[in-house]
């Protein structure tokens, strides 16, 4: 057996860029724009808003309190958090979540993150020049191998072998060196390096124009105005009935610049199948799904319930600030995913040509979002598009070396192992994990899609209320609230003992109600209508039950039962305390 | 854009900009706190290991 050290921040601003470095990752650069621009910008961003300050900073705070609380008693993962804050046999357990939920995640977005490295390299040494939306779907479905089981296995510059193998190592060299000297020294580097390529790349972005002259209308501006126009200019087209009065709705378009809405106007009085009317930012609210999709953004992009800000934070010293610490980091995120990714992404996505190809392969927001915008014959390509990948695959290490600390805290610390061992192990899992999801990349990314929804969306949902209704109702908000303002420069809001107590549980309970009864038993509660596709269950029992989907769920059962074994065998749990602490 | 787009994207990002500027400035005011609050290097457990059995063989 190897002797474990307790490690630590070198400094507070490394901690914080580390948890902001965590936040930050693909969804803040792909999926946030979307969600915006599909949900009415104004009305979005008011919801999204609110959201932040029910769910997201209090989840954050009581994350970040547990952590540091769980850390002094000499506790650094989940499980052992839980243990102490708890003080229960079986709150234990209750954080065997909080493993498998980074290290599973990180099997498949380690894939993605390699997909960020391949793009930029190939960008850079003009292998990727797109001049078609075919073109670049080719090389997408080459480079990730969409065309069938096996065949991303490859180790050339098309392939995404090479690229996987830089990052995996990458990810546990950094690991291996520790809390301070890994994940704080590459966070403090690709921090704000990963900010000045946001800025780079919206520079940039801002001042296209409009890149393709024949289309007028899909220009940046115009871009700008489908993702945050409060209120929304809509053309609805009808079928005629024989005798010329409007019949069923056919499809309905945005339109966007003053010019272009007059001229819908001028021909919708003059045909009788189209009509133009504007939606106000009032009926976009009274959509109980627009809330749901603000709600879920900020809960994925704040990287709540993964277990990852308990693991950070038990690293803290006692009188580290975790009220300020905790807020730094949110508003971090909230920085780079609304003022880079909001007004960047979707607007260049919207003025380019080949906009929207892959959305009907209904994959997980990472992937079909990655898909978009690629093509290259805009000017001041590749270099732009090389800054815009590379600043993705810096947003995805800072946010994978997250997903390992987790894990390493609580093998080293349950087995009593060094650093080598803890490495070793969690490699093995994590490699064989890791080459499932390659493998299996035919039938639309089957595996990494139905880890990402049992792991990334369900499992998340779980741990966040979990955590909240521990801290409010177990661990105590008077106690909680108490813990939180030792060494604080200020103290949460009294009024947040009241959300956290009960706003924010029933909050997420009603999402993640609304979440089940359409994801996995196809029936939206709000409409009363029946969801069109199979479900999540019928991927796994029934007639169209599918073999990857059923081994990925296998996969993520094994590892479940593994952490579960050893939390159960390990004699590190049998105290509260393992510090001078009580 | 109409006027209530460019009104919606500026409170957005300046708000969001902001917030970010007047916590990074909260944290670096702190007296030490912006690098190496504790102020001593860190090794790894093999690290130490190994200089325990250096010292052990001398």
């Amino acid at each position: 057996m190897g002797k474990f050290i307790q490690e630590n921040w070198n400094s507070r601003m490394g901690a914080i860029l580390a948890v902001a470095g965590s936040a930050v990752g693909l969804g803040n650069f792909l999926r946030f724009p979307g969600q915006v621009a599909q949900y009415g910008g104004g009305a979005f961003m008011l919801a999204y808003v609110i959201s932040f300050l029910l769910i997201g900073l209090p989840i954050c705070w009581a994350e970040w309190t547990m952590g540091r609380y769980g850390g002094r008693r000499g506790f650094f993962s989940c499980v052992g958090i839980m243990h102490a804050v708890t003080k229960h046999p079986m709150g234990k357990y209750l954080g065997v979540l909080g493993i498998v939920i980074p290290v599973i995640i990180y099997m498949y977005y380690v894939v993605i993150e390699a997909w960020c490295l391949g793009y930029s390299f190939n960008f850079l040494m003009g292998n990727a020049q797109f001049s078609t939306a075919a073109e670049a779907e080719a090389f997408f479905v080459g480079f990730t191998g969409l065309a069938g089981d096996g065949s991303a296995m490859g180790f050339g510059a098309s392939q995404v072998g090479f690229f996987l193998l830089f990052c995996f190592i990458l990810n546990f060299v950094l690991i291996y060196r520790g809390v301070s000297k890994g994940i704080e020294f590459f966070c403090k580097f690709a921090m704000p390096a990963l900010i000045v390529l946001a800025v780079i790349v919206l520079i940039r972005v801002l001042t296209l124009g409009t890149p393709d002259a024949s289309q007028p209308q899909n220009s940046i501006i115009n871009g700008l105005g489908f993702m945050w126009n409060p209120n929304k200019v809509v053309v609805d087209e009808f079928a005629l009935s024989p005798d010329g009065l409007p019949g069923e709705l056919i499809g309905t378009t945005e339109v966007l610049g003053r010019s272009f809405v007059e001229e819908a106007r001028a021909r919708a009085e003059l045909d009788p199948a189209l009509q133009v009317r504007e939606i106000t930012i009032g009926e976009q609210l009274k959509r109980p799904g627009l809330w749901l999709a603000a709600a879920g953004q900020i809960f994925f992009s704040l990287s709540v319930g993964f277990g990852i800000i308990l693991t950070y934070a038990s690293y803290l010293r006692k009188e580290d600030d975790v009220v300020l610490s905790g807020l730094a980091a949110t508003s971090a995120n909230q920085f780079c995913e609304v003022a880079l990714g909001g007004i960047d992404h979707h607007s260049r996505r919207r003025s380019l040509p080949g906009r929207g190809q892959r959305c009907r392969w209904h994959l997980c927001p990472w992937v079909y979002g990655f898909t978009h915008g690629v093509l290259t014959d805009w000017p001041g390509a590749p270099f732009s598009v090389f800054f815009s990948s590379f600043l993705l695959f810096l947003a995805a290490v800072t946010s994978s070396l997250s997903m390992l600390q987790p894990g390493i805290a609580f093998l080293e610390s349950a087995l009593r192992i060094n650093r080598k061992q803890s490495v070793a192990i969690l490699g093995f899992i994590t490699a064989v994990g890791c080459m499932f999801v390659v493998y299996f990349s035919g039938q639309g990314l089957k595996a990494l899609d139905t880890l990402d929804f049992w792991v990334g969306t369900f499992m998340i949902y779980i741990l966040a209320t979990i955590q909240i209704v521990v801290f409010s109702w177990v661990f105590g908000i008077r106690k909680g609230l108490q813990e939180a303002a030792y060494g604080a420069q200020f103290s949460i809001p009294a009024l947040y003992g009241w959300i956290m107590k009960f706003i924010t549980p029933v909050f997420l309970l009603t999402i993640f109600f609304f979440w089940l009864t359409e994801n996995i038993f196809r029936y939206n509660p709000l409409t009363g209508q029946r969801v069109e596709g199979p479900g999540a269950l019928d991927q796994l029992i029934g007639a169209n039950a599918n073999i990857v989907a059923q081994l990925s769920v296998l996969l993520i059962i094994l590892f479940a039962v593994f952490v579960t074994i050893i939390v159960n065998s390990s004699s590190y749990y049998k105290t509260l305390s393992h510090t001078e602490e009580d | 854009m109409s006027t209530g787009g460019w009104i919606v994207m500026l409170v957005s990002v300046i708000t969001s900009t902001a917030l970010f500027g007047w916590c990074i400035w909260r944290v670096a005011r702190t007296p030490k706190a912006s690098e190496k609050m504790h102020g001593f290097e860190f090794e790894t457990p093999d690290e130490t290991e190994q200089n325990q059995l250096d010292r052990s063989n001398l």
